[in-house]
């Protein structure tokens, strides 16, 4: 039996992050891929002459410019990969359209703290003072959020915080909540909003302070994505894994961890094959791991009742579309379009359960951001909503095509009527996944992209403050979506650099 | 914000709220065992299962000379597919794709529909043609993206076949109320004025398609090449050392034909589709070596891919000795 230090189950974000860290950091590790090209949804796949980019919006947490400190930066900084992968600039932060409402709303909104700060005041006069506010709060939390980080326990973490007290005040509440205490209400409230479909929960449910950090950096540190699409970046860390000594494994599914009376043992392939490890860290949904992987009788009924406890975040959507016109010829100036019938996020959660309510979508059109994306005068629109019920889980096949296309012409025709530009016309490739695509390709329960939904009792605060492990297992540990950070890109790449620092010993926190 | 003594134990107490909702939420939670939500991840594997068993239920000749098998999957019903798209049987240790020429409500019922014509590709017929009722063959699920998007290709379409593609041209026929035109050569074309559609789908040798394409030339039209360019250079002999799961294994492989063909006759069955290049099902990262693609047009291969050192063993052929890692 082959031994390992570490074994890493999935090649997601959090899997690779973990997994290259620990190469790096001196341990024998294996990374065990049941795709055979790893990444999970970050990757690119190709139709006719458009390659399609299937999961990254923007990479939030590299930074650049005058901001380079993000999260992001520091993991792929630590792996010395900065520099080896192609980046393009995301041009604004987002272009927000309300097509539903009797007052509708049309604005784009620019990068940079000061600039955002102008184009509100401009959008809606009078505002200015309310969302300098808010942004200084923001810098407050990032202050507080390294103070907690050095917290030994609950009650010192307290005690630490008795020195930010806005953000005391503020951090345990919802993100409609929080934006009333910090007086930014209305249409200007409705504006900052804007990324609220990111994070796939409402104005209720989300945490005023993750959702303000997430905008914070957005906003300040900008965007950026690889010209190659996410694929360049998996890649690039599967590469920096081989290079610093892991064994890669892609192809290989892991069935079963092992695990003993005294913790994890190792992990079972589907050939059978055994590798043994004392830790095994899991870039796969807890639902997996612990209801199909692990023997029962070895989960506590802690895990048992926490993974219970736990919804299921937006199961993806997504409708691919290669152009055959410029962005420019057909006016598609902007690169991310927050489409959404209006601003009441809680109803807008709600009617994303269902195919025939649900009217949200996030379309980038990457070429605005990297015009070499696709080939001169085409270009490339990718289409992503969520569902936020079980819905795809009861499609029968005889029904599942019906909707799917259904569906998809209704996503065009709102891009098309909230941008007033043709696309039906000018469709040469398309593709379509949903939710049954992403749960057959990433074993996600429910083709859950998001993790866990987000509320507030299972923030990352509630996390970070409460959580000392995710499993009562000794050695097992999780990463990704799943993981403690929530869903995105940078949470995922954060949630397995944070692991792997700690198995490295030098954090003190998980 | 301003802040109070009072405002400062809500605050803290706040925080101690949240704990004890998190851990009520826990609390109540159910202490069963943990079941993950199955239903889209058991379509998944309905739709796009890696293998499948099927039995030749049925076997049809035609007077004009093509042969039509009915397949049936060893339990309940079989993967429901788009018309146009094909299926990979395993006949003689390679996968060889053929169209379904059924409907999508036949395979719901159990049954897979294929049609082959002798004017199509000799040694495909030859495959088919020497199957007989209660034969018994293994399946890849069915794949290609050759179908009709109504957002793309609008409601009507027609269909234009050589012999290679009479099974779309079925398809499409009978579940997109296609005008079909099976045709046995490029002089064989249909009028351009007698086509009416809002796409014409083109499905045949290269040969035939580029005539075709040109005929229609002013109409929207979607094409698909059956066969894939080969590569006429004097045959070498190189060893090719394959690294897959953990394994070495090594095998010979001739610059005058794609690797995937060396794999497969050794055994290697390891993954393949659409033998075009397209679908990248096959991608391995060339890890020694060097190999000239063949492509349809451009490159097919995603930039990372390239720029990475992967290749499609399906349209690479070897200009020395190679090592490929899966």
């Amino acid at each position: 039996m082959k031994k390992y230090d570490v074994i890493v189950v999935g090649a997601g974000n959090g899997g690779l992050a973990a997994a290259a860290a620990l190469a790096k950091g001196g341990k024998k590790v294996a990374l065990f891929e049941k795709n055979r090209t790893p990444g999970g949804v970050a990757t690119s796949f190709r139709r006719g002459r458009f390659e399609f980019e299937v999961s990254l919006h923007e990479l939030c947490g590299f930074g650049r410019d005058e901001n380079r400190s993000g999260s992001v930066r520091q993991l792929f900084d630590f792996l010395g990969i900065s520099d080896r992968i192609e980046w393009a600039a995301v041009p604004e932060a987002y272009r927000l359209i309300t097509y539903g409402s009797p007052d509708p709303i049309d604005v784009t909104m620019p990068f940079g703290i000061p600039q955002y700060i102008d184009a509100m005041e401009r959008y809606v006069p009078g505002s200015r003072d309310t969302i300098k506010a808010v942004f200084d709060l923001a810098a407050e939390y990032l202050k507080a959020t390294e103070e907690l980080g050095k917290a030994k326990s609950p009650a010192d973490a307290i005690r630490r915080l008795l020195r930010h007290r806005d953000f005391l005040h503020t951090c345990t509440m919802s993100l409609d909540d929080g934006l009333a205490a910090a007086g930014l209400t209305g249409k200007a409230a409705d504006i900052f909003r804007g990324y609220w479909a990111y994070l796939c929960a409402d104005g209720n449910d989300l945490t005023f302070m993750h959702y303000l950090s997430m905008v914070n950096s957005y906003i300040e540190m900008k965007s950026v994505i690889p010209k190659s699409r996410s694929l360049e970046m998996t890649l690039t860390l599967a590469d920096c894994l081989e290079e610093n000594g892991g064994d890669l494994y892609t192809g290989v599914e892991v069935k079963t961890v092992l695990v003993g009376a005294d913790g994890v043992r190792g992990v079972v392939t589907a050939d059978g094959r055994e590798y043994g490890a004392g830790c095994v860290i899991c870039d796969l949904s807890p639902h997996t791991v612990y209801g199909t992987m692990i023997d029962p009788r070895r989960v506590s009924v802690s895990d048992t009742k926490k993974t219970n406890a736990r919804e299921l975040g937006g199961r993806g959507f997504c409708v691919f579309l290669g152009l055959d016109r410029s962005s420019s010829e057909l006016g598609l100036n902007d690169y991310s379009y927050f489409i959404y019938p209006d601003m009441d996020t809680v109803k807008q959660v709600r009617d994303m359960a269902l195919p025939e309510t649900n009217g949200v979508q996030n379309t980038v059109c990457i070429n605005a951001a990297y015009p070499g994306a696709s080939p001169e005068g085409t270009c490339i629109l990718t289409m992503t909503t969520l569902f936020t019920s079980d819905f795809w889980d009861g499609v029968s096949a005889e029904d599942y095509h019906r909707i799917k296309d259904g569906f998809t012409e209704k996503m065009i025709g709102v891009f098309e009527k909230a941008t007033g530009t043709d696309i039906r016309g000018h469709i040469e490739e398309m593709e379509i996944a949903t939710p049954v695509t992403f749960a057959r390709y990433m074993n996600s329960p429910g083709g859950s992209i998001y993790g866990y939904k987000e509320s507030n009792w299972d923030s990352i605060f509630s996390h970070k403050l409460m959580d000392k492990r995710y499993s009562d297992i000794p050695g097992l540990e999780f990463v990704g979506g799943y993981g403690m950070n929530l869903n995105g890109y940078s949470s995922a790449f954060s949630t397995g650099f944070g692991k792997a620092k700690y198995i490295l010993g030098r954090d003190s926190l998980t | 914000m301003k802040h109070t003594a009072f405002s400062l134990i809500r605050d803290v107490n706040a925080i101690t709220g949240i704990k004890k909702v998190r851990e009520a939420h826990f609390e109540s939670a159910s202490s069963a065992p943990i079941k993950a939500p199955a239903g889209a991840v058991a379509m998944g594997g309905e739709l796009h299962p890696e293998r499948i068993s099927l039995t030749v239920s049925e076997r049809e000749n035609a007077p004009d000379g093509s042969v039509a098998l009915r397949l049936r999957g060893d339990g309940g019903r079989l993967p429901v597919f788009r018309p146009g798209q094909y299926i990979n049987l395993l006949i003689d240790g390679a996968l060889c794709p053929f169209f379904l020429s059924g409907t999508p409500a036949d395979a719901l019922l159990g049954v897979w529909e294929i049609t082959v014509d002798p004017t199509g590709d000799p040694a495909a017929f030859a495959r088919i043609d020497a199957l007989r009722e209660g034969d018994e063959l293994l399946s890849g699920p069915p794949v290609g993206y050759f179908f009709r998007q109504p957002p793309r290709d609008g409601e009507t379409c027609a269909v234009i076949a050589d012999g290679t593609g009479l099974g779309c041209a079925l398809a499409m026929q009978k579940n997109d109320r296609a005008s079909a035109y099976l045709c046995r050569g490029a002089d064989d074309l249909p009028a351009k004025q007698n086509i009416i559609a809002d796409t014409v789908f083109i499905c045949g040798k290269k040969v035939f398609c580029e005539s075709a394409s040109a005929a229609f030339e002013g109409l929207r039209t979607r094409i698909l090449f059956t066969d894939a360019p080969g590569r006429s250079v004097g045959r070498e002999q190189f060893r090719c050392t394959v690294i897959a799961g953990g394994e070495t294994n090594g095998l010979d492989c001739y610059s005058d034909e794609p690797l995937i063909n060396a794999l497969e006759r050794n055994g290697i069955l390891l993954f393949n589709k659409c033998r075009t290049g397209d679908c990248a099902f096959c991608r391995a990262k060339l890890l020694q070596g060097r190999v000239t693609h063949f492509f349809d047009s451009g490159d097919g291969r995603r930039n990372a891919d390239v720029k990475f050192g992967f290749i499609h063993p399906c349209r690479a052929f070897p200009d020395s000795d190679v090592t490929l890692k899966y």
